[in-house]
Parts: structure tokens; C-alpha cells; sequence
């Protein structure tokens, strides 16, 4: 009897466990559900599937994939690439690399934003 | 008895709020996004009829007049080619709150930076 309650307690256990380390790796594995709430509000757009890379410009113009710092040069250029940015950012900061994409044969530039209730 | 078995189920609802709790989490940052199609002439020059909007920290004016989203919103046609010029200090939601009308009309948007 002990030991069935024993073995009972340590499997529940490990399923709590093993769920939270998942859910955190899935956490970590999409960085842009970290600034998620400073994405602008937009009463338009459609759920994004981010087929390639995610690109994420600072205040300040600093371009980052995956949380590291690269520049224009290095960035893995894809038919299709999603650009998120603060909502306060200045346009200034952004529209270089919207133009350089561009340029670049990025034909869908995919603007990360968040849904705002109409 | 009793008792021992309230304190075995205490680990699966423990599992249960954390499912709960991430799941919550997950459906509450989904991404959305305003896809630009570069093609359609953003970054570029446009030539022929075109709708000119401009977009500075004074507000948003349609052919030199300001306008508000609901008036912008009456005055696009769906398909309209439209030249959005940007002032650089504007903050990127004032862009994007722009860009959601346009793409709401099915709007080729030319974008440019002041």
C-alpha cells in the first residue's frame, strides 16, 4: 500500500515537471512571446505562422535574431520574414531595414503585431 | 483513509493548473501580424493615380488636410495604390494603426520616410 501511494505521488510529480520544462523550452524557443506586449495594437492582421526568421529592431536600431546582435549583412534573407519592433519605436529606426529587405528579395515582410479588440 | 487520498490527488491538479496556466499564457500571446507585400510597391515609386497619405507627429493628412482612421477609412477604395510618407519621429504604432486600415482595404501601400 505504502508503496503504491509512493509511486503514485513521484509520477505525478515528474508529469508536473517534465510539463513545466516543455512549456518554458517552448517559451524560450519563441523569444518574441517575451516583448509580446509592447508589439503595437492593430485591429487588422492575421494569426502569424513565421514561416522564416524573425527579426527584432530596438529603440535604438540594434537588429537581433534570436536574441543575437547582427547586422543588416547577416541577416538570413528568406522569401518571407517577420519584423517586430516596440510599439514606441521611431519610424526612423525601422525603415531602413523594411528598405533593405526590400531590396533583398524579401518578397512578404510580415509585421509582428498584437490584436486590438474593435 | 479519506484524507490520504486527498493528499494523493494534490500532484495531478498541480499538473492541471500548470497546463491551464500555460496554455492560458500561449493563447493570450499569439502573434498577429500586417503582411506587406514588397512587391506591391513598397520602398518604391509609384507612377499613375495614387492616394497620398502622410503621416507626421502633427497627425495624418490625406492630400495636405487632416484626417482621422474613421474619415481615411471612407476615403480608400479597395485597391487603391497609396503613397504612405512617414515623418521619422513618428512612434511605430501610429504607423501600424495606419498600415491596419490599408490592409483592411486591400491596399497596395508605396512607403516612404519623410
Amino acid at each position: 500500500m505504502k508503496r503504491r501511494k509512493n509511486n503514485f505521488n513521484s509520477s505525478m510529480s515528474d508529469i508536473a515537471f517534465l510539463l513545466l520544462l516543455f512549456f518554458l523550452i517552448i517559451l524560450i524557443a519563441s523569444p518574441q512571446l517575451f516583448e509580446n506586449s509592447n508589439l503595437p495594437q492593430s485591429s487588422q492582421g492575421e494569426k502569424a505562422s513565421i514561416e522564416g526568421h524573425s527579426l527584432f529592431i530596438d529603440k535604438e536600431g540594434t537588429l537581433y535574431l534570436d536574441k543575437a546582435q547582427i547586422n543588416f549583412e547577416e541577416i538570413p534573407l528568406s522569401e518571407k520574414i517577420a519584423v517586430y519592433s516596440d510599439k514606441t519605436t521611431p519610424f526612423e529606426v525601422i525603415f531602413p531595414l523594411i528598405n533593405y529587405l526590400k531590396q533583398n528579395s524579401v518578397t512578404t515582410i510580415q509585421l509582428l503585431v498584437r490584436q486590438a479588440n474593435e | 483513509m479519506r484524507r490520504r487520498k486527498i493528499n494523493g490527488t494534490q500532484p495531478s491538479d498541480i499538473a492541471f493548473l500548470l497546463i491551464l496556466f500555460f496554455l492560458v499564457l500561449i493563447i493570450t500571446s499569439v502573434e498577429y501580424s500586417l503582411n506587406v507585400d514588397t512587391n506591391s510597391g513598397l520602398g518604391s515609386e509609384e507612377k499613375g493615380e495614387i492616394f497620398n497619405l502622410t503621416l507626421s507627429s502633427k497627425g495624418l493628412f490625406a492630400e495636405n488636410k487632416k484626417i482621422d482612421e474613421v474619415t481615411l477609412n471612407s476615403l480608400l477604395k479597395t485597391g487603391q495604390k497609396t503613397n504612405l510618407t512617414v515623418e521619422g519621429s513618428v512612434p511605430w504604432q501610429d504607423v501600424v494603426s495606419v498600415l491596419s486600415v490599408l490592409n483592411r482595404k486591400e491596399i497596395s501601400v508605396n512607403l516612404r520616410q519623410m
